[in-house]
């Protein structure tokens, strides 16, 4: 008990003395690191080598030679933003009419033939909703096939730094490790496993669009796990001996 | 030159890519990275004119490109790039040796954490806001990980030269000789 007392004390000294040389205490929070640094020589000595090593880190990062810039061509200006605006205006009018004329929903369904290769796990084909009303637009879906990793992803980005990603996976299949992800949501649909993930993004923002992309694809997807059972049992069946 | 308000990116350069070098553990995915990502941010539509938005927006915008390729490889950590010559080697190297050896063995969270706070400069509510976490997880995590690259930095073959004055400081002991 008095051993995790002292551990606690220490930790939390340790995080002020951080927070000290990274300039982030008041004032009197500072005196009283500064007061102490002058008092104990261990103290002092943690704090030498933390100010060395953040010099040794800063002048790490101005050693890096910095990416050379090839930037792109400045935009064209006069009729050519006119005309831009036309030639989207009419795509978009195209796309809607054949969207009305297949009376298909938005949601983008990935057919397991046009996949690379449907992993052998999935029973189901999978959905990528449409997330363009919340800004987002899909960017890319990759398979991977390298088991226990045999699942797909879907890269949604957006403006001002915004990207999603939906991972989908057959239940049983272990679930991948995504560094730096803030947010995440999982929920099953049939045999699939959904998760979202988002990457700093505020976390209202984030549950309206978890929201509804998991409306959008408990909508699209069978009614329930049925269909995916009874193919199942199709497959699986042994030899009736009645 | 880039146009105004984009008339911060050549200075930030540098530590764009020092930032996303250590979350990719690759000079050339990083300098490609950055370069893709300065190419993202001079087409955007809009962009912040305050400049430390624009700062954080820049970093956001190579972070979030970092992430994208780091799945892509499906590589956690790539391995550390083979360091020069030793015999080549000057002291500012042999202390950039170091640090990046000790970078590469750090946790992703970790490495992200000293990239944001020491590499991209950013205060601790700044970190806070763009990971989405409390300012005591982010006081608490730059804690663990400057600890973790300590010991990573003490457990190298590499080890950082002693610094000059505490040399003297030995001789000047009462127990030194």
């Amino acid at each position: 008990m008095a051993d995790d007392r002292m551990a606690a004390a220490r930790t939390d000294e340790l995080e002020r003395l951080n927070a000290f040389v990274d300039g982030e205490l008041s004032a009197d929070a500072r005196a009283q690191v500064a007061a102490r640094i002058a008092a104990d020589p261990d103290f002092a000595r943690t704090h030498a080598t933390l100010t060395r090593l953040r010099a040794g880190l800063s002048d790490y990062a101005v050693s890096v030679p910095p990416a050379s810039l090839k930037l792109p061509p400045p935009r064209r200006s006069g009729l050519w933003p006119a005309l831009a605006l036309s030639a989207a205006t009419i795509t978009l009018l195209v796309v809607a009419a054949l969207g009305i004329a297949s009376r298909q929903d938005s949601s983008v369904h990935v057919a397991a033939t046009q996949l690379p290769v449907l992993p052998a796990a999935f029973g189901a084909r999978p959905i990528f909703p449409d997330l363009a009303a919340a800004g987002l637009t899909l960017v890319r879906v990759d398979a991977s096939q390298q088991w226990p990793l045999e699942h797909f992803t879907a890269v949604y980005t957006g403006p001002r730094g915004c990207r999603l990603e939906l991972h989908v996976r057959a239940d049983g299949i272990a679930a991948p490790a995504i560094p730096f992800a803030t947010h995440h949501r999982a929920w099953q649909v049939g045999p699939l496993i959904y998760e979202l993930f988002a990457f700093g993004m505020p976390a209202k923002r984030f549950g309206v669009i978890a929201d509804g992309a998991e409306q959008q694809i408990r909508a699209l997807s069978p009614k329930d796990s049925g269909d995916f059972l009874l193919r199942e049992a199709r497959v699986n069946a042994p030899p009736c001996t009645g | 030159m880039p146009c105004a308000p984009h008339r911060h990116l050549t200075d930030l350069l540098p530590r764009l890519t020092a930032f996303a070098r250590v979350l990719l553990n690759d000079t050339d995915f990083a300098n490609d990275l950055v370069q893709e990502a300065a190419s993202r941010a001079l087409s955007a539509r809009s962009v912040p004119i305050d400049p430390p938005a624009y700062r954080a927006w820049m970093f956001k915008i190579v972070r979030n490109a970092a992430l994208d390729e780091l799945r892509r490889q499906r590589r956690g950590t790539l391995p550390p790039e083979p360091a020069p010559s030793a015999f080549a080697c000057e002291e500012s190297w042999i202390a950039k040796i170091t640090v990046e050896q000790g970078l590469a063995s750090l946790s992703p969270d970790h490495r992200e954490i000293v990239a944001l706070i020491e590499i991209a400069g950013f205060s601790y509510a700044e970190t806070a806001d763009l990971l989405q976490i409390p300012v005591g997880t982010v006081m608490s995590r730059i804690t663990r990980a400057r600890t973790a690259l300590l010991a990573a930095i003490q457990s190298n073959s590499v080890r950082p030269l002693t610094p000059r004055r505490a040399k003297t400081n030995k001789v000047n002991s009462p127990h030194g000789r």
